[in-house]
């Protein structure tokens, strides 16, 4: 029996569709079965950010009322067999979807995979509503910013009162220098707000914007900062103990001559 | 400077001369509005001579302004390139418009014509198959948006990624086409897709879906039509 994991944030832009393209993405490199589902119905994106765009036939609201099976409705990757693409609807809005057809979805893709990843919408309307009805766990992503951190407050809040407990969070777009500097709020002044457990902290990283527009998940990039981060948040996942990336130690080698030469 | 577009009579019926050297995406939305403008003056005369003037359309050109006035109810009897034996017929039974400034012919456009007159087909495909109706819409059809028609889709305009476009008839986008276009929707393989930039993520004609290819470069190749032949999509320069 598979485990449906919805990533939310409340607030848009904080990078929900990323992290959702690279847990999918890392959990398939690591052998598992993964099915990946856009519920941002009339805004949909995770096709483009895994480069499936030109695939789409079906989606999820085709699925939900009948139009074609689960099966016709779901784009293999390009890269892993065992990684699929259940795509929003683009022409549609949020309501051609009930939170009952999105139970019966995850619950008849539980029977088959061993992680459903839910793409949620921003907002705490119908579409997050939709999102978070089948959900056995959820992720909740931030951004080292005070109007972000407020919504994932809310947006845990509301995961709670919909009997989701113990959300995890994810801090994305970390920029360590900032938070040395003080301007930066740290990860610590987040976990004291939002008092939830931390399963990842993804630095700030250009290489995020690259693979994004190649449609390459960047966990896949053994060179890029923010692929190793979310490479050990799959390890985590998957129940093992790995130590939070020290993100000081990840400076380029320009950085560290420098200090050399400061001492 | 004279109209880009202008009406003029003989005794072959009524010509449309054409300033070429106007952008045809533009030249094509003036063509509907003087057709408007003009109805009176057409009354019931559907035929139409098309006077290109000294730079002549392109093929694909010219089976997108065959199909766009067909949806309009007119019929073109032919294509003429601008030469003195006509021009002087017209000169004195003009009946609209500002008469057309003398500019110099240059040998080499002229030239460029025999390029595009060697493939055929598609052009003839168009004849053979037309829908009753045609719609016409002139705006950029944005991510989200969905056009559904019964008939033929002509679109003035761009289509974005995201943009979906169905039509049981055959669409043309005089513009660039990045969004999903599906002709012939009820089932009909002898619908065409047609775009002055073809660069869509997905074609669909009948019940046959065409990918585009992953690494594909988006240059401007010019005017391009999606047709099927032998249950594939191929693509061609129009």
């Amino acid at each position: 029996m598979g485990e449906v994991i919805v990533v939310t944030s409340g607030k848009g832009g904080v990078g929900k569709t990323t992290t959702a393209a690279n847990i999918g993405t890392g959990l398939a490199a690591q052998g598992k079965k993964v099915v990946l589902l856009d519920t941002d119905i009339g805004l949909r994106n995770l096709d483009v950010v895994l480069g499936l765009e030109n695939r789409i036939v079906y989606d999820i609201v085709d699925i939900a009322h009948g139009h074609c099976k689960l099966k016709q409705g779901m784009i293999k990757d390009k890269r892993f067999d065992d990684l699929y693409l259940i795509p929003a609807a683009q022409t549609k809005e949020k309501t051609a979807v009930n939170e009952e057809q999105m139970r019966a979805i995850c619950n008849e893709l539980k029977q088959e995979f061993d992680y459903i990843i839910i793409d949620c919408p921003a907002g705490i309307e119908q579409g997050f509503k939709n999102a978070i009805a089948g959900a056995d766990r959820a992720f909740v992503v931030t951004n080292p910013e005070v109007s972000a951190v407020r919504d994932a407050d809310r947006i845990i809040g509301l995961l709670e009162a919909n009997s989701l407990n113990n959300p995890q969070l994810i801090i994305n777009r970390v920029r360590p220098n900032m938070v040395k500097q003080g301007d930066m709020m740290s990860v610590e002044d987040i976990l004291e707000i939002l008092a939830v457990k931390l399963l990842g902290v993804i630095p700030d990283d250009d290489n995020i914007v690259i693979s994004t527009n190649r449609g390459e998940p960047v966990v896949l990039d053994e060179q890029a900062r923010a692929g190793k981060a979310y490479r050990n948040i799959v390890r985590r996942i998957m129940g093992e103990e790995v130590p939070l990336l020290n993100l000081d130690e990840e400076e380029g080698f320009f950085s560290k001559l420098m200090k050399v030469f400061k001492k | 400077m004279s109209e880009p577009v202008t009406f003029k009579g003989n005794k072959d019926g009524i010509v449309m001369l054409l300033d070429t050297k106007v952008e045809f995406e533009e030249l094509c939305q003036l063509i509907v509005q003087k057709l408007w403008e003009s109805r009176n003056f057409l009354g019931g005369q559907t035929a139409l001579t098309i006077n290109t003037g000294e730079q002549p359309l392109e093929q694909g050109q010219q089976l997108a302004l065959k199909v766009l006035l067909q949806s309009l109810g007119h019929q073109v009897k032919r294509f003429i390139p601008e030469n003195a034996e006509i021009k002087e017929n017209l000169r004195s039974e003009e009946i609209i418009g500002t008469p057309r400034e003398k500019k110099s012919l240059t040998r080499s456009k002229v030239g460029r014509i025999s390029n595009h007159t060697t493939n055929n087909t598609s052009l003839e495909g168009i004849e053979n198959y037309l829908a009753e109706g045609a719609v016409i819409i002139r705006k950029n059809i944005r991510s989200g948006q969905k056009i559904e028609y019964d008939g033929t889709l002509v679109i003035l305009g761009d289509v974005n990624a995201g943009a979906e476009l169905v039509a049981t008839g055959h669409i043309l986008v005089l513009g660039t086409l990045r969004g999903l276009a599906h002709a012939g929707s009820d089932n009909n393989l002898n619908a065409v897709v047609y775009a002055q930039n073809l660069l869509p993520l997905q074609l669909r004609i009948g019940d046959l879906i065409a990918r585009a290819p992953e690494n594909e470069q988006t240059e401007n190749k010019g005017p391009e039509i999606a047709r099927v032949v032998d249950e594939k999509i191929i693509i061609e320069e129009a």
